[in-house]
């Protein structure tokens, strides 16, 4: 199978261009064999001049510094020896003509996400690229910072380069660029003039069909389920730090926050696989802290952030992958032994109700995409009437049909009376399903906004951090 | 993908099996017959089965290993080794010897006498040897040495030598065949002076250099001077020691050790288990089968010592000639040196 | 299947390139090889002696392995299951109907023993047991030598080694004449039984999460440090059943030799075999040939037993580095 087939692309000197498309549909592959960091086994990348490339996932060399790393393979020297006054002096060169503030000589882990992605961008900018790609920019940026990439962004632009931004938030695609390409299976479905187009329209192209609709919100009567206080666990910056939150039966909790702001501590805590400090509540009884065995049983389930270390054994089949976690429920157990024939009842049912595209039910689960796979783990998590479902980033990077058919159940779980705590990095995804929202900054719950009184700048702006200086809401 | 890589790992597999016995096809002529595979016809087949320790221990198996060459060279012999990777391979090896239908099959080291016994009753047609161990059945000739003899030679000679007038035995495992070294190397240092304290300590192991070393240091630092190491390879570890410590000296055992501390090492014990292997060969052929027990000494050049080839200064004419003296006394059956610790208890030094 | 045709192929190529850099003719090698280990009744009875003492350490490596412990251990814990029956069994005053379970029983028991001991450093303190196993294999042989010169030697022994069991507690053989026993028989059983416990069991289940996805499993409520210590006391155990089968049914006694290294080519049975239990027992079975035909190689082809050595040792090399490799492409994100 071909990642990307028989795909034209044009960008202009002067252009900000956006490439569409869902997870899997070619983008980044498409964006590497431009770079000419993958071979295409066929046709041609014509460029006037050297492509620059800004990763989704950094590739910067932790340990070393920011001018070591921006120098990185095309080094000045003075003899046989590294030139250090010559490559700091250019680091700070490039730094003050592009407005990107960063200290040559920090040690790149020490950096928060915003400033690593200056280095990757002045790594690039150093080798004065006439066209610059970046993947997925913004993902991992507050609000406020994906602003002030886009002021750089667009002063490249000016200037002449040809800019190539691949993303998945078409409200920035909107806002910040001039045409856009949008890509399906690896291939171009539709070439779109940003003025004469809008978000659903780019939606349509990239899902190629209506987008699917969410269940729908029914009135509920909340009720006491889930609550914890003075919740400290993790390290340093990771850490989150004397929480307390509440969720009750019927309503959707979701956390907003820029990823790497103590939620992960937070949903591991919870999960009973982080050690802490403080107290944690279920239907009024205190959870024993440190067994996640125990806590399944009491009905607290989880959709982990990394479905494919921790929700799902790989080799495993759809069947075996379905029970983990219930091995000892009475229901899928005989005696000593699995109970095999209810097992494959279960795996069944979720099948069918969660619609998961697999060959067989024996089908090794590393066989299903990442959307099928994810629905495997959700509907696991609801089999058996869980009390609280901890859901973490649930919809991050599968399909928009698998996406909605996720939140849909999410919402009828919610409908149904579970406590759900949703933990995304995708604002809109937080805003679009809770009952309540909560900001997370540098470990702290820094904003709570019911429902009804969503303020959408203002929780932008606690998530950059705003609620330390001034005065929470 | 990866039933492609499997799939596509095969050929190359195949191809370099058959180019390799291709080319083992064509040099292999020369090599098939080196050592004498094919059974010589009428000639005289030996063969041996090494303990785990292997050719190459410097020790029995070697010197077993030079009395087969030497049936080779002048007896024409066929000869055959299989060396044993572990105490299981004992039984097998010797059974294949024994189906090939060798003249004699020498088993080395008394860690095989079960097996050998249980080998030597499957095969009653078949001969066999054992060293260092007696297996009492009519097709097996058993081959032993009088350790102690050479061992009160040694006696003799460390209680003259010693100034502290003590002196050390270092044994590896407090066995009955390491019994024997220590009980005549006590008797003979009486023989010649009574007031000689000899201290005994044992290793408890062949192998291990570094606790060897460690005794010995305590013994030399009770003022041992002169220390009898019969320990294998834990002997190393001692005779390391008293190389780096003046006025003190060893005694080595099995092989010519004089080598290893020249001027250190007043002599070393011989036990010629490689004369003894030649012996039994001789015997085969001339179609003499000894069953029974074959029990080697001083008179045969079964045990001896070495000739003080660095030490001769450091011992003296006086204590050398009366080192012969008491060989010829043994010869002559005037001493008999014990080889128990029951039998040291009882022994009196002999008037000459 | 295919794989593990070309592993064979390969191996034996090296194999021959090895006898003729030995000087030996490969030709007469192989020929020695299969007519020593398959040429007569005799022969596949000691070529199924040699499959039984690889059989038992290699389903304990396997079986450590499905949980996601690398046991290099499998030797030391073989040696000390030995150790304990051949301790045991010189002394043991009972029937033999009764001596001979008494016996296999505190082999595996030993065995246990010194698996957690592995098992109990990584449990609590996260120790590699790959460095625990590999050290431990080393105190196994020294702690055996000292125990049976030493302070537990049995009269009448001679050299490092226990006497000899009363024939009474020897094994039963399946053949007259040979030293295949029902130890054989007592092997196949264990594979199907292990067999059973990873397909069907929940502890089998929770076992294998424990080893296939670590965090998948801790998070599903399997108790990591608690599975790590059981797979390796039980993987012990049967590497130490393997011991003292070669003691009740091969030797009749203990002797530090008693293993030319079943603990390491078990790792490339493992492996070779998939860590399938059954598939394993095949495997055991063609390493057997080696172990046993190497003998006659020696004495009909004249080669060294070093060249054995040598491809058992590539193969374990092979297979290990061909697993991390695995390994490390399954757990590093795609």
């Amino acid at each position: 199978m071909r990642a990307v087939q028989g795909v034209d692309l044009d960008v202009f000197p002067g252009e900000i261009h956006a490439l569409c498309g869902e997870n899997g549909a070619g983008k980044t592959t498409l964006a590497s064999i431009a770079a000419g960091k993958l071979k295409a086994s066929g046709g041609t990348v014509i460029a006037r001049g050297v492509v620059g490339l800004v990763h989704q996932h950094f590739e910067l060399v932790d340990r070393l510094r920011v001018w070591e790393n921006v120098v990185l393979g095309h080094e000045p020297q003075r003899g046989a020896t590294l030139d250090r006054e010559a490559a700091r002096e250019r680091v700070n060169r490039l730094s003050k003509e592009y407005g990107l503030a960063v200290d040559p000589d920090a040690v790149i882990e020490t950096l928060p996400v915003g400033i690593a992605q200056r280095v990757e961008l002045l790594r690039e900018l150093a080798r004065d690229p006439a066209v610059l790609i970046l993947d997925e920019p913004t993902a991992v940026l507050a609000p406020v910072e994906i602003d002030a990439l886009f002021a750089t962004v667009r002063a490249l632009a000016a200037r002449g380069t040809a800019v190539l931004i691949i993303t998945h938030k078409l409200q920035e695609v909107v806002s910040h660029t001039s045409r856009i390409t949008v890509m399906r299976a690896g291939k171009v479905v539709a070439r779109l003039a940003t003025a004469d187009t809008n978000v659903d329209a780019i939606a349509r192209a990239m899902v190629g069909g209506e987008l699917p609709e969410l269940a729908a919100r029914r009135e509920t009567i909340p009720a006491p389920v889930f609550s914890m206080h003075e919740i400290s666990a993790g390290e340093s910056s990771l850490a989150v730090r004397s929480a307390a939150l509440e969720v009750r039966g019927g309503e959707i909790v979701g956390i907003a926050g820029v990823e790497g702001n103590g939620q992960s501590a937070l949903a591991d805590a919870i999960a009973g696989v982080l050690p802490y400090t403080g107290s944690m509540e279920l239907d009024g009884t205190p959870i024993p802290p440190g067994n996640p065995g125990a806590r399944i049983a009491q009905g607290i389930r989880a959709i982990p952030q990394d479905r494919r270390r921790e929700a799902l054994v790989l080799p495993w089949s759809v069947i075996d992958n379905i029970t983990l976690g219930d091995q000892r429920r009475p229901s899928l157990r005989k005696g000593g032994t699995l109970d095999r024939p209810a097992a494959r009842e279960l795996a069944r049912t979720i099948v069918e109700r969660f619609d998961v595209r697999t060959p067989s039910l024996n089908a090794s689960v590393s066989a299903l995409s990442g959307g099928n796979q994810q629905k495997v783990v959700v509907g696991r998590a609801l089999a058996h009437n869980p009390r609280l479902l901890l859901a973490y980033q649930p919809t991050r990077g599968i399909d928009v049909g698998a996406a909605a058919l996720v939140q849909s159940r999410l919402i009828e779980a919610r409908n149904a009376g579970v406590a759900v705590l949703l933990i995304s990095f995708e604002l809109d995804e937080v805003l679009a399903l809770s009952d309540r929202v909560i900001v997370m900054y540098r470990g702290a719950i820094v904003g709570t906004f019911e429902r009804d009184a969503i303020d959408r700048a203002r929780i932008g702006a606690l998530m950059a951090g705003a609620g330390l200086a001034g005065v929470a809401s | 993908m990866m039933q492609l890589g499997m799939r596509g790992c095969l050929k190359p597999a195949a191809i370099l099996l058959i180019s390799t016995l291709a080319l083992g096809a064509c040099s292999g002529g020369s090599s098939g017959s080196g050592s004498g595979g094919s059974p010589a016809k009428g000639g005289l087949r030996l063969a041996m089965v090494t303990d785990v320790g292997g050719l190459g221990d410097k020790s029995f198996n070697d010197s077993a290993y030079a009395g087969l060459k030497k049936a080779k060279a002048d007896l024409g012999a066929d000869i055959e080794v299989l060396e044993s990777k572990s105490a299981a391979d004992y039984q097998p090896n010797l059974t294949v010897l024994a189906d090939g239908g060798y003249d004699d099959i020498f088993a080395i080291g008394f860690l095989m006498n079960k097996d050998l016994a249980q080998v030597a009753k499957n095969h009653p047609q078949g001969h066999f040897a054992i060293v260092d161990a007696v297996v009492d059945l009519p097709n097996v000739t058993s081959i032993t040495f009088r350790e102690q003899d050479a061992s009160f030679l040694a006696g003799a000679l460390a209680a003259r030598v010693s100034k502290t007038k003590m002196i050390g035995f270092l044994g590896g495992l407090d066995i009955p065949l390491l019994r024997k070294f220590e009980a005549g190397f006590s008797a003979g240092a009486h023989q010649v002076d009574p007031s000689v304290k000899v201290e005994v300590k044992y290793v408890g192991s062949f192998e291990d250099v570094a606790s060897g070393k460690e005794l010995a240091s305590v013994l030399l630092n009770d003022h041992v001077d002169v220390i009898y190491v019969a320990a294998g390879k834990s002997g190393l570890g001692a005779i390391g020691a008293i190389r780096d410590t003046p006025n003190v000296y060893a005694i080595g055992v099995d092989s010519d050790q004089d080598d290893l501390a020249k001027g250190k090492i007043l002599t070393s014990v011989l036990k010629r288990v490689d004369v003894a292997v030649f012996h039994v060969a001789q015997d085969a052929k001339n179609k003499k089968k000894p069953s029974g027990h074959l029990e080697l000494g001083l008179k045969d050049d079964g045990v001896g010592l070495t000739e003080f080839q660095y030490t001769r200064a450091i011992i003296g004419a006086k204590t050398i000639a009366e080192v012969g003296r008491l060989r010829q006394a043994i010869i002559a059956g005037k001493i008999t040196p014990p080889q128990t610790r029951e039998e040291l208890q009882n022994y009196k030094p002999v008037k000459l | 299947m295919i794989r593990a045709l070309g592993v064979a192929l390969a191996l034996a190529a090296i194999a021959a390139l090895a006898m003729i850099v030995a000087g030996a003719n490969p030709i007469v090698g192989f020929f020695a090889l299969f007519r020593g280990a398959l040429g007569g009744p005799n022969q596949i009875a000691e070529t199924l002696v040699q499959t039984t003492s690889l059989l038992f350490p290699s389903l304990a490596v396997a079986f450590a392995f499905r949980a996601g412990l690398f046991n290099i251990g499998a030797e030391g814990q073989l040696i000390i299951g030995g150790l304990v029956a051949g301790l045991i069994g010189a002394r043991l005053n009972v029937p033999g109907a009764l001596a001979i379970p008494v016996i296999l029983v505190a082999g595996a028991f030993g065995g246990a023993l010194w698996g957690s001991t592995a098992g109990v450093l990584r449990a609590r303190f996260g120790g590699n047991e790959v460095i625990a196993t590999l050290m431990l294999n080393i105190v196994a042989a020294l702690l055996a030598n000292y125990l049976v010169v030493g302070p537990l030697h049995s009269p009448g022994a001679t050299g490092a080694e226990t006497a000899q069991l009363p024939e009474s507690s020897w094994l039963p053989t399946l053949l007259a004449d040979t030293r295949l026993t029902i130890a054989l028989p007592i092997a196949i059983l264990l594979a199907f039984a292990l067999r059973f416990v990873f397909d069907r069991t929940i502890f089998g289940y929770e076992l294998r999460a424990a080893g296939d996805a670590p965090e998948a499993a801790r998070r599903a409520g399997i108790n990591l440090a608690r599975t790590a210590f059981v797979a390796m006391a039980l993987s012990g155990a049967m590497a130490g059943l393997g011991g003292a089968t070669i003691v009740t049914g091969v030797l009749h006694r203990f002797n530090v030799a008693l293993s030319p290294g079943y603990g390491f080519i078990a790792i490339a049975v493992a492996l070779v075999g998939d860590l399938d239990p059954l598939r394993i027992i095949v495997a055991a079975f063609a390493f057997g040939i080696l172990q046993s035909g190497s003998l006659t190689m020696q004495a009909y082809a004249h080669v060294p037993k070093d060249v054995v050595t040598f491809v058992e040792g590539l193969a374990i090399v092979a297979l290990a580095a061909r697993r991390f490799v695995a390994e490390r492409a399954k757990t590093s994100p795609a």
